[in-house]
């Protein structure tokens, strides 16, 4: 057998991670083979030595904390996320409804401009012409009819 | 089909006790082991829609606990290597015995991926699959590194004797 084939095989013998049936034709190469044995027996010194480290000491078992406290941790997390997203939508909502009034406010700060002279023409033309000559009121109609005309003709 | 909350309390009970000694032992303080174990626990619950399609129950709990310790030492900057701790804590009998001690400091001494994959065959008996599906890396990577972390730890040991002799 070759040296690297045979080494791959002790080791994953040492290891305890061959296969049964490798492992007994392993068995009877090495009954033929002293070198080889004496390699598989230190192989294997090293890998229980190394074991005996590894598992002392032993860490006393504790249970700390039971499966289905950290079940309601996860759902109290999820609720307690859902909540905080209820209050962000909430206090999202509440400044936009303050926000609104506001520009209601402004609409009404600055009305829309009259728009009689847009809606009948000949109504606003006898009227202007049964107001007084000074009137504001016709002044008034008459500023609104010049910029109604110039809006039609653009 | 068992329930989610019954599936998780089964692997509960199946593993938490060696997941518990294994994070222990890399751990400074038995509290930190047990807070770390409910995190993984915790983030087991998290993840119980991909319960059904774990192949290996064990493999993906260590794979989850180490991810939960990488991530302790990681916030606490703690510039050892997690395995250094518990080596170098290690109580008074283990090194009564000389063999014992020098064994002790050659694991301590090998890089920190082969002791990791080594520390997972022989201290938590974890198959060659189970080692490649925790670490992410491919089986003959495994194989390589135990075999590798073997050798240098038996060329470690055999130093001594062969000046003696």
């Amino acid at each position: 057998m070759k040296p690297d084939i045979l080494e791959r095989l002790l080791m994953d013998r040492a290891l305890g991670s061959l296969n049964p049936d490798a492992e007994v034709l392993l068995t009877d190469y090495l009954a033929n083979d002293l070198a080889a044995a004496m390699q598989a027996r230190e192989l294997q010194e090293t890998v229980q030595l190394a074991t005996e480290v590894m598992r002392n000491p032993a860490p006393a078992i504790e249970t700390p904390t039971q499966i289905h406290q950290l079940v309601w941790r996860h759902r109290t997390e999820r609720v307690l996320a859902l909540a905080a997203s209820f209050v962000i939508g909430v206090g999202l909502t509440a400044l936009l409804i303050h926000a609104n009034p506001h520009q209601e406010n402004v609409a009404l700060v600055n009305p829309p401009p009259p728009t009689i002279a847009k809606i009948q023409p000949a109504l606003v033309k006898n009227k202007i012409e049964s107001l007084p000559f000074w009137s504001n009121q016709r002044i008034y109609l008459l500023a609104s009819a010049a910029a109604n005309s110039k809006e039609n003709v653009q | 089909m068992q329930s989610e909350p019954g599936a998780i309390e089964q692997l509960y009970r199946q593993h938490s006790g060696e997941l518990y000694s294994y994070l222990a032992r890399r751990c400074p303080d038995n509290a930190t082991a047990g807070d770390l174990l409910q995190e993984t626990f915790l983030q087991v619950v998290r993840q119980t829609d991909q319960l059904p399609t774990v192949t290996m129950p064990r493999a993906w709990l260590f794979g989850i606990a180490r991810h939960m310790l990488a991530r302790h030492y990681r916030r606490q900057r703690d510039p050892l290597p997690v395995a250094q701790t518990w080596y170098e804590s290690a109580p008074e009998p283990v090194a009564k015995d000389d063999r014992l001690a020098a064994m002790r400091e050659a694991i301590r001494t090998l890089p920190a991926e082969l002791r990791d994959t080594l520390e997972l065959r022989l201290e938590q008996e974890l198959s060659y699959e189970e080692i490649a599906h925790v670490l992410d890396v491919p089986i003959g990577t495994v194989r390589s590194r135990l075999h590798n972390a073997v050798r240098q730890l038996r060329g470690t040991m055999t130093k001594p004797e062969e000046t003696n002799s």
